[in-house]
């Protein structure tokens, strides 16, 4: 299973919730990079960004 | 992917060890060696290569010095594996340093990319393993023989699932997310916290304001009706005395009275008593009188002798020198002195008598009377002003029974008497209304001060909701993260459950005996019998169990999407007689789509599998040892 089909399956999951297929997709392409420095500064911004653009 | 060479520099055994793996037909290659001449040592040099570590045990138990004991001290270990990918070559090549014999730090990856005849050190030689094989999974790849027998004992493998179809980073973001929610109700709890309590305590100030306002009303009820009470008592008694007041008023007019009686009793006592004290000296005044001012008319015509110092010329005689100018006395002076003494004594004994004697005391009678008239004279007055004072308490007294005799009423008394009471329950009630007050006052103040700190809080509040929004998002993410895991682990267990199939029956030489492989959620395996369609697994033979996780192993390299080479160590070890020949086939097989090494005894490399095996175009080493097994070589059959 590879990384698109990961996404997709993600978004499978979503339903119609497209903000937050989005977020878990980008959550997912920053855990597939492993650059992880900050994670808990890099998911707060990530969850800032999407939390406000679900409504 | 494939491997095409393995270069090893004094990695224990191996003090200079270069081996090709050249592509034919077959991509299949094998090398053959003794117990303890480095089999395993070579399936290690590969994975310290490539992960720095070496998980693989020594058949020996005995751990030699990874630097290789006839190389000199000053020497580095170097293990470069070189590898060919569709569009590049890839070297990866670690090293560690040593110096007299001891090692200098941890050993170094390094990885050159090779792509279009353009060399490149690669940044992140890690990075480009992974691209190779992952650590996590590379026991799929480079593995001991045993591990094809063993996978029945443990079968946990779970993890190394969950690593290859990226479950693990589901499982990162999972518990990321879950940090990230605690987090979020950590703060949003806080601030929900603190506008709870500030609310219950607004909530008790004010119902203790409402109670201070019953309290405020009621004061001013019971206020109201005691001052128009009051007003209808006043009314009543108007033009009315007060008779309890007359009565208090005539007590306290017969208390002076009676004081004032007592006063001028006293006075008359001490009137007494001092014309007492003083009466003689009274009536011998006139006299008294009479005789200091004769004394002091006769002193004032000198008609008393001088007073003379009788001493100093009592001595100016007895000296015979005179006291005033030293001069010696002649006896004229003698004669004068001594008739001048007989004289006085005749003369001024009188006068001493009177002027030293009499007028001092005649004249302590004097002032003694007129002090007299003095304290007289002030207890006079007194009498007169206490008189005066009684008179006039007299009169009010008077004035006063005339009253009381006119208004002595029950009635008026009660009514007075109520109305005392009234003023004084006033008189509390405004005291307590007072109090009432300021209590209001303070609350008012209190609660306008919790208001405003509400208000902050509420502010936290909008951050409450920001939070909630947040918790709401993780909450919907990682729902949707553990369908998705559930999810593609399925979908997993069924992809590798379909390969699997596909591989065994693919491969196995007993083609009517099993129906089908399950693989299970726990990743166990069961072998179908075709006859009892029940799990067979534990009667089968050891290499169809082998031949089982071999199929299962390359169902994972197929999900995996590595297409890297399998090395195994000792694959044959386990299996005997025919299915020898039997398994030899099967990586013939598998290697026309893999690389496959195999490293095995000599005794695993029997006639049987030699003969499958037997094609020119498969390479075959044999690996040896020095005789005094301090150095391996890999040399070509």
């Amino acid at each position: 299973m590879d990384d698109l089909d990961i996404k997709k399956k993600l978004e499978e999951n979503c339903k119609d919730d497209k903000n937050l297929a989005k977020f878990l997709k980008e959550l997912f392409s920053y855990e597939l990079e492993g650059t992880r420095h900050n994670y808990k500064k890099d998911y707060d911004k990530m969850i800032e960004k999407y939390s406000n653009s679900g409504d | 992917m494939r491997i095409e060479k393995i270069k090893i520099e004094n990695f224990r055994l191996y003090k200079n060890v270069e081996v090709n793996f050249p592509k034919s037909e077959n991509d299949i290659h094998i090398l053959i060696g003794d117990n303890g001449v480095g089999k395993t040592t070579l399936l290690n040099a590969i994975i310290w290569c490539l992960y720095g570590d070496e998980p693989q045990t020594y058949s020996n138990d005995v751990l030699l010095p990874r630097l290789n004991t006839s190389a000199g001290s000053d020497s580095d270990v170097v293990v470069e594996l070189h590898v060919k990918t569709n569009d590049s070559r890839i070297v990866y090549k670690r090293t560690q340093i040593f110096k007299n014999g001891t090692s200098r730090g941890d050993a170094i990856l390094e990885t050159f990319v090779t792509t279009d005849g353009q060399t490149e050190r690669a940044s992140d030689p890690e990075w480009e393993v992974t691209k190779f094989v992952p650590g996590p999974i590379s026991d799929f790849y480079f593995f001991d023989g045993e591990r094809l027998d063993n996978y029945f004992k443990s079968s946990n493998i779970e993890h190394e699932i969950f690593i290859l179809s990226h479950i693990d980073l589901l499982e990162d973001m999972e518990d990321r997310l879950k940090t990230k929610y605690k987090d979020y109700n950590t703060s949003a709890t806080k601030f929900s916290t603190e506008i709870e309590e500030l609310e219950r305590e607004l909530e008790k100030k004010e119902k203790d304001l409402e109670e201070k306002n019953e309290e405020k009303e009621n004061f001013e009820r019971q206020i109201q009706i005691a001052k128009t009470r009051i007003n209808k008592l006043d009314e009543d008694l108007r033009g009315v005395p007060n008779i309890k007041m007359l009565e208090s008023t005539r007590n306290s007019l017969k208390t002076s009275k009676d004081k004032y009686e007592k006063m001028i009793s006293k006075k008359n006592t001490e009137l007494n008593e001092l014309l007492i004290k003083n009466a003689p000296q009274i009536f011998l005044y006139s006299l008294i009188d009479d005789i200091i001012k004769d004394i002091e008319r006769k002193i004032k015509n000198n008609e008393l002798p001088t007073p003379i110092d009788e001493k100093e010329l009592e001595k100016s005689l007895k000296m015979n020198l005179c006291r005033i100018c030293g001069r010696k006395l002649n006896n004229e002076s003698v004669e004068f002195i001594k008739k001048s003494l007989e004289e006085y004594n005749i003369s001024s004994e009188e006068s001493k008598i009177l002027t030293r004697e009499m007028l001092p005391d005649l004249k302590v009678f004097q002032n003694n009377v007129k002090n007299y008239i003095m304290l007289k004279n002030n207890i006079k007055k007194d009498f007169k002003d206490f008189k005066m004072d009684l008179e006039r308490i007299n009169e009010e007294y008077a004035e006063n029974e005339e009253k009381y005799k006119k208004y002595d009423d029950e009635n008026i008394k009660l009514k007075y008497e109520e109305r005392k009471e009234l003023e004084d329950s006033l008189e509390q009630d405004n005291q307590d209304f007072g109090e009432n007050k300021r209590a209001i006052k303070s609350l008012m103040k209190k609660i306008k001060n919790k208001k405003e700190e509400l208000d902050k809080a509420m502010e936290g509040n909008k951050k409450t909701k920001i939070f909630n929004r947040k918790k709401n998002l993780c909450t919907d993410a990682l729902n949707v993260i553990s369908e998705t895991k559930k999810s593609i682990m399925e979908d997993t267990r069924l992809m590798v459950e379909k390969d699997t199939n596909t591989n065994f029956f693919n491969l196995t030489w007993k083609k009517h005996t099993f129906s089908k492989i399950s693989v299970n959620k726990d990743y166990s395996l069961e072998l179908i019998h075709k006859k009892t369609g029940k799990n067979a697994i534990h009667s089968a033979s050891a290499a169809e169990k082998e031949l089982l996780v071999l199929s299962f192993t390359l169902g994972i390299h197929k999900i995996s999407g590595f297409d890297s080479p399998l090395l195994i160590d000792t694959p044959l070890a386990r299996v005997s007689g025919k299915h020898r020949e039997n398994f030899s086939e099967i990586f013939l097989k598998v290697s026309n789509n893999k690389q496959i090494i195999l490293i095995l005894t000599p005794d695993e490399y029997s006639d049987d599998v030699k003969e499958v095996f037997a094609d020119e175009t498969i390479q075959k080493s044999i690996i040896g040892i020095n005789l005094d097994e301090t150095e391996s070589e890999i040399k070509k059959v």
